[in-house]
């Protein structure tokens, strides 16, 4: 272990963290460039590299395309990468309170901090953890995918059912497409480029965005800037104080994180409004989440993060990627002629040990990195609308058309917008919207499967079977009932 | 505002403007549902949830809570913000139907600095040199960025640009 972390110390490695972490927090940033994209096209640069650099490179890119994720999500509302959809829920309403170096802040910090756990998971118990996560079956994924949607709760806004209307709106969007069986093709209309499916990116920019621009444009005569700014001398060091007073809620995000990380298919996009969500039922004061407060950064980056290094555990041990970033880094192992997977470990432990540390290290660099353009990312929000509101547009067509170079994308982008600026006007939330369309396919495929599998023994013992399938049920219905529970508490204080 | 006309007229509840709009959405996702238990499974029983979501809105609406709303909408009100919100719609939609025919540069540079001198209060020639510079260094920027540093072909439409 030791060997690995000298390996990683090395200045070429260290240069080769930066570059990736410069690369990352490009891809992170700009709509329509996922941590998958960023990966993808560093791969073929990784070739003529040791494994020692290439690995580096790669999760560095990784982890800091993660966090680079909520700049876009904390200063114009929309989210980077689909993970990126919690952190947009607070990040935003702090800008809008003239707190968004804060907001960078908390999502830099919270980034270092889920990293760090998410390697020291990976460091630590990759080997047990692994096999916990080989326990999960279709029908856990599916119980886990609920247990994420009780967020919908915590971001419905004024209206627990518009939000849960939102929610099934966002899933039955994402159900377009070939089903997962991959016999039928569900409302494509004869268009081709809908038996794919919807494209989760293209379909976030337009729900986030767009309709975000539209409400600039309403709004610019009483606001010509997006938000104000307040300098803070000490901003940095007050944010991070924040933070560690409520230590507990950056340690269990993280956790959850690293946990939901491990388990192929999930990752942060799950890992991300689960910890949110548990946030807000831990937290004191429920209804300061979703209002702009620095916990709810702090629970989302934090988790995603960790997600990142979790999903780490299931390819190096086990050969199975945690998530797409990790299918592409997959590939760079096998063109480096290595085999993942248990004999890893005992035939190339320094360069396995030093991919972990890689992870840690690319976690301190882009604390770093964020931090020092912090000041300079949030004063953004002071260009005026007038350029805003055009260049955020160009940016959510190009970076839609960028996804796949289909024109298709970019007409659902700007479809989904104005639906759901409409529905805005009608008192939904596009936040639920978001979470339908990334959580529906998870649900949907995890259903599928665990009803093939229902066909050999009874669907009770599948879906009620296992005791990971019942507790997560308990927590499903606990998270539920604690919502209702809440928000009847909230009526009747206000009311 | 200044400058706008704004004499609300008839109204009606919102919770029911919702309700029609999420009924009139489940029903177009049930009409073109087809058969296949494992395939339509999840559609056909989310269609049901957003009725089941709608009949909710409709009795709120009907025993009068929510918010009412005007029946005539803003934009044919004459309310300003909003013919605001749909010339920019209107733009948006125009930048995507011509990106493809006509090519990244020959679409982006106007959409820029048309959609910016729109959204200025003055239109003095400082007001438009500036949208035009900021049109191009958008465009260079970003034209650099997808194209040289991450690939992304860029649509280039008839002309080549």
């Amino acid at each position: 272990m030791l060997e690995g972390l000298l390996s990683v110390l090395q200045p070429g490695v260290v240069l080769f963290i930066v570059i990736g972490v410069l690369g990352g927090i490009l891809a992170g940033a700009l709509p329509g460039f996922t941590a998958t994209m960023g990966t993808a096209l560093l791969l073929p640069f990784t070739f003529a590299l040791p494994p020692a650099q290439a690995f580096a490179m790669l999760a560095a890119l990784y982890v800091s395309a993660m966090f680079a994720d909520s700049v876009p999500a904390c200063l114009v509302n929309t989210p980077g990468t689909p993970s990126a959809v919690a952190t947009a829920l607070d990040g935003f309403q702090m800008t809008k309170q003239g707190r968004s170096q804060q907001a960078l802040v908390a999502a830099a910090f919270s980034a270092l901090v889920g990293t760090f756990i998410g390697g020291l998971v990976f460091l630590f118990s990759a080997g047990p953890l692994a096999e916990v996560a080989l326990q999960f079956g279709p029908a856990e994924f599916f119980w886990i995918g609920v247990f994420a949607v009780t967020i919908i709760g915590s971001i419905a806004g004024d209206s627990l059912v518009k939000g849960v209307a939102g929610g099934v709106l966002g899933m039955l969007i994402a159900t377009i497409g070939i089903s997962a069986t991959g016999a039928a093709a569900r409302y494509t209309f004869g268009i081709p480029e809908l038996r794919g499916g919807i494209n989760v990116v293209a379909a976030l920019i337009g729900i986030f965005a767009f309709p975000q621009v539209l409400l600039m444009v309403r709004g610019r005569r009483d606001n010509p800037t997006v938000a104000s700014y307040r300098t803070h001398p000490a901003v940095i060091r007050q944010t991070v104080a924040e933070i560690l007073r409520r230590p507990l809620n950056i340690l269990r995000s993280s956790i959850i994180g690293a946990f939901i990380g491990i388990l192929p298919g999930a990752g942060s996009p799950v890992a991300s409004p689960v910890a949110y969500n548990e946030a807000a039922r831990w937290s004191k004061d429920r209804s300061r989440f979703g209002r702009g407060t620095v916990d709810g950064v702090v629970a989302s980056e934090s988790a995603g993060n960790a997600a990142a290094g979790g999903a780490m555990i299931p390819m190096a041990v086990l050969g199975v990627p945690g998530s797409a970033p990790t299918a592409v880094i997959l590939g760079a192992l096998l063109l480096q002629g290595l085999r993942p997977g248990p004999t890893l470990f005992s035939s190339d432990p320094v360069l396995v040990y030093g991919f972990a540390w890689s992870v840690v290290l690319a976690g301190f660099v882009t604390y770093v990195v964020g931090s020092l353009l912090s000041r300079s990312l949030a004063r953004l929000v002071l260009v005026p609308v007038r350029f805003l509101a055009p260049i955020i547009l160009f940016l959510s067509v190009v970076g839609s058309y960028a996804i796949r170079n289909q024109v298709t994308d970019v007409l659902l982008m700007l479809g989904l917008g104005l639906l759901v600026y409409l529905l805005s006007q009608l008192g939904f939330h596009p936040g639920p919207i978001g979470l339908g369309v990334i959580l529906g396919p998870i649900i949907e495929r995890a259903l599928v499967q665990a009803m093939a599998i229902s066909q050999a023994s009874s669907m009770i013992d599948v879906f009620f079977g296992s005791p990971i399938s019942l507790g997560l049920i308990a927590l499903t219905v606990m998270s539920a009932a604690f919502v209702i529970w809440s928000r009847r508490k909230e009526r009747g204080r206000e009311g | 505002m200044k400058g706008e006309r704004d004499s609300p007229g008839p109204a009606v509840n919102v919770e029911i403007i919702a309700a029609v709009v999420l009924a009139a959405i489940a029903t177009i996702f049930l009409v073109f549902a087809g058969e296949g238990v494992r395939d339509w499974l999840m559609p056909v029983t989310l269609s049901y949830v957003l009725i089941a979501a709608a009949a909710y809105l409709l009795v709120r609406g009907l025993l009068g809570r929510g918010e009412r709303v005007p029946i005539v909408p803003a934009v044919l009100r004459g309310k300003r913000s909003r013919i605001d919100v749909l010339i920019f719609a209107a733009l948006a939609v125009a930048y995507v139907a011509l990106l493809r025919p006509l090519g990244f540069w020959l679409v982006s540079l106007p959409m820029l600095v048309l959609g910016s001198l729109f959204l200025s209060p003055s239109h003095d020639r400082r007001t438009v040199v500036t949208a035009v510079l900021a049109a191009c260094a958008v465009c260079v920027v970003f034209y650099v960025v997808f194209g040289y540093v991450l690939y992304v072909p860029l649509p280039r439409g008839w002309s080549g640009f």
